[in-house]
């Protein structure tokens, strides 16, 4: 009816009237903040992976160099994407198997059901945050609570240093597993979609616990599985606030997340900003991230059951 | 909150003036009238800890209740966080009006063109500089122009746990030299368990100390590192002896303690000695922060040279910081103006209370010594401990070259960490021999 109504007026008015203008006008702050933050940055960065940049000064265009010097001599770089990949292909399948063992243990009518999954959730909202870094270095520090607690049942262990070469790694695998409440959130809705008369007829068949669990249960979970290991990975290869601010990389680089070593080379502590370096460590990145999506997509068929 | 925030602010005001004599006239601002500024609003920056910053907080509050007209926008980071953001406002051409600057990096400042060439203010008399010595005027000078004024002097200072050396007997000398450092050291980790650290990890300050002990005022050139891979293999060699003989950090152990935040260094903070240290490589103005921390413990602390061979060489005075004012300030005179008030103000130097190290302009620090030491106790000590290295020092080196920064981040910071390493898989003179090359090649692509 209104639409109608304004065709017939004229001008500017008309134009503003037209549905499609609205739309327009209403996905307006998306497109901005689209352009400004996402699609123009991205560019630029494209660009300044070619350059020798220092955000002070011009950019200077100096080809694949810097590709170049990436991949033949920067040890920090083999040693970031391995430390990245370890964080990642360990502690992702860690958080989601842990996730899916709350989910099934909530999965039940009881009263306080409700409470313990928003307690259960509330580690993945707040997880991410810089206090919870900080509280999680004193956690683990040598006379923090965590120490605190093992002494009592090792008490070999008391002073144990959680961020020496090897353990420190952990630390932070720990965090991210710690942080299972949104994949738990989505399992336990996707249990409630799991048909009751697939479990009522493999019980009729003779089906104990397990193998209803095994032949029904996860069958029927795969794709659930498979979205939340995907949005997992990728999380994964790009934490940063973790890294920077539980170990910093130390010791000797062994918790230097990839994130953390290109921030390091965009936003030096000292010295000037090797911010074409960075824009290039970056691509890089987006390359492998996809490579890895794109593999666990191809996995897809081998695996997971869709009704 | 707002209300609660001003009564803080002048509870800080009101303690620290309480301490003044009688109210001088006016503020120290030079030629220029703040008041016909009209309303501004004044970008400070620094690096610092939490002493520094409600010092200079509550300064900036009594500079406002003499000039209502201008408010300050304060800003205050750790000394790793700061070189980065300021980095950043300086690409955005939106750097604060003020900002501390340090004698290593401001030749970069200065030729990126981000400092205002003070020369002229100082000419014309808005920016007095007659009550500070020449020398240290000089240190300032980049080319033919002054980019910064010196905001206090100080010098490498090893800080140490005098509770703790009084207990065990040990007397720690004046002039200490590494052997009797690493003496000390043994016998405080036998009897105590208590350890060292070597400085930060990713600082040039230790291996030049080093090297000018061995003779070299200048230790970077132009092209890398002037020490040769014999002479660095000893700086190395040193840390790798130390942390065989147990009484020195490792790395494991280093990165299990926080050494940038100076409230949470291990010389005052840890509840158990084997992650505690008994003395820190840190600069004379620093005891202050340190002391306030140590109480928590009961500690005082004491204050020595850091260690080296030959400490007359080795040890410097040194402009502990300075302030600049940046070209992105849209009132140059009124910066100057406040420029003028923390250097020559009695009243900002007394609330400042030498925390930045003792004031440049000789007449303030004199003006200020017994308010100061009635609210900090270490202040005689620091005026003592410089006026001993004033005799037993060498002068300072040459601002650091521009590479210097990537230099300890990329290098520095590695070598450190290997050379640390309870087991190391490398020797002294690779450290070294890396040290030297590594710097060459990053000097010539910078």
């Amino acid at each position: 009816m209104t639409a109608s109504r304004a065709k017939k007026r004229s001008g500017f008015s008309a134009w503003i009237g037209e549905e499609s203008t609205a739309g327009y006008v209403f996905s307006l702050p998306f497109i901005i903040g689209f352009l400004m933050f996402m699609a123009i940055p991205m560019v630029l960065s494209l660009y300044y992976s070619f350059c020798k940049y220092d955000i002070q000064t011009p950019p200077t265009f100096i080809g694949l160099q810097n590709y170049i010097k990436i991949f033949t001599s920067d040890k920090v770089f083999t040693k970031a994407l391995r430390v990245t990949c370890y964080y990642a292909l360990i502690g992702t399948p860690l958080k989601v198997i842990f996730a899916l063992m709350v989910a099934l243990i909530l999965n039940h009518e009881s009263r306080a059901v409700g409470l313990y999954r928003a307690v259960y959730y509330l580690p993945s909202i707040i997880g991410g945050s810089v206090a919870v870094a900080i509280l999680w270095r004193r956690l683990f520090e040598s006379n923090g609570t965590i120490n605190a607690i093992f002494s009592n049942v090792f008490p070999s262990l008391s002073g144990y240093n959680w961020f020496s070469e090897g353990p420190a790694i952990w630390v932070l695998i720990i965090l991210t597993v710690w942080q299972f409440g949104s994949s738990m959130l989505i399992f336990l809705s996707a249990l409630k979609q799991i048909p009751r008369e697939l479990y009522e007829a493999s019980w009729v068949d003779g089906a104990n616990g397990f193998q209803q669990f095994a032949n029904v249960t996860i069958p029927m979970l795969t794709p659930t599985i498979f979205f939340n290991l995907v949005q997992q990975t990728i999380n994964s290869f790009l934490a940063f606030t973790q890294c920077k601010l539980i170990t910093n990389g130390q010791p000797r680089n062994s918790t230097l997340f990839y994130t953390v070593y290109q921030y390091n080379k965009a936003f030096p502590a000292q010295g000037k900003s090797q911010m074409g370096y960075a824009s290039a460590l970056a691509w890089i990145m987006l390359v492998i991230v996809s490579v890895v999506t794109m593999l666990l997509f191809k996995s897809r068929s081998k695996w997971v059951f869709d009704a | 909150m707002k209300k609660l925030l001003a009564l803080v602010i002048a509870l800080v005001v009101v303690l620290s003036l309480s301490v003044l004599p009688a109210m001088a006239d006016g503020l120290n601002v030079g030629t220029y009238d703040p008041a016909s500024a009209g309303e501004y609003e004044m970008g400070f920056g620094w690096w610092g800890n939490q002493v520094r910053d409600e010092v200079t907080k509550a300064a900036a509050d009594f500079f406002t209740e003499n000039y209502p007209n201008i408010k300050f926008n304060l800003n205050s980071q750790v000394w790793n966080n700061y070189w980065s953001l300021m980095s950043t406002y300086a690409a955005n051409n939106d750097l604060p009006d003020i900002m501390q600057q340090d004698y290593a990096f401001i030749e970069q400042w200065a030729q990126a063109g981000d400092l205002l060439d003070l020369t002229p203010y100082i000419e014309s008399g808005a920016l007095d500089l007659s009550k500070v010595p020449q020398n240290i005027i000089d240190t300032g000078k980049v080319g033919e122009g002054i980019y910064a004024v010196c905001a206090g002097v100080n010098a490498p200072a090893l800080l140490y746990n005098k509770t703790l050396t009084d207990e065990l007997g040990i007397e720690v000398p004046k002039n200490i030299t590494w052997d009797q450092f690493a003496e000390i050291s043994r016998k405080v980790f036998a009897e105590k368990g208590v350890g060292a650290v070597y400085g930060e990890g990713n600082s040039e300050n230790q291996p030049t100390y080093y090297a000018r002990g061995l003779g070299y005022t200048a230790f970077w050139g132009d092209e890398g590192i002037n020490a040769s891979v014999e002479q660095m293999t000893g700086y190395y060699q040193r840390i790798m002896d130390a942390v065989a003989e147990g009484w020195m950090f490792d790395t494991d152990k280093m990165a299990g303690v926080n050494l940038t935040d100076l409230a949470q260094s291990p010389l005052v903070y840890g509840t158990t000695n084997d992650v505690r240290t008994w003395a820190a490589f840190a600069f004379s103005n620093q005891i202050a922060a340190f002391q306030t921390a140590a109480n928590a413990d009961g500690i005082e602390l004491g204050i020595t040279n850091w260690a080296s061979d030959d400490p007359v060489a080795s040890n410097y005075m040194k402009p502990s910081q300075f302030f600049s004012i940046t070209t992105d300030t849209k009132n140059p005179d009124l910066a100057v103006a406040f420029l003028n008030y923390l250097i020559n103000d009695v009243q900002a130097n007394t609330i400042l209370r030498a925390e930045r190290g003792v004031p440049a302009n000789g007449d303030v620090a004199a003006a200020i010594a017994d308010e100061v030491t009635k609210v900090d106790a270490t202040y005689g000590l620091v005026v003592d401990y410089l006026a001993f290295v004033a005799e037993n020092s060498s002068p300072i080196f040459p601002p650091l070259p521009a590479y210097s920064g990537q230099v300890n981040a990329d290098v520095i910071q590695r070598l450190t960490e290997e050379a640390h390493l309870l087991n190391p898989t490398v020797t002294a003179e690779e450290c070294a021999k890396d040290l030297i090359e590594s710097t060459a090649e990053i000097a010539s692509e910078y």
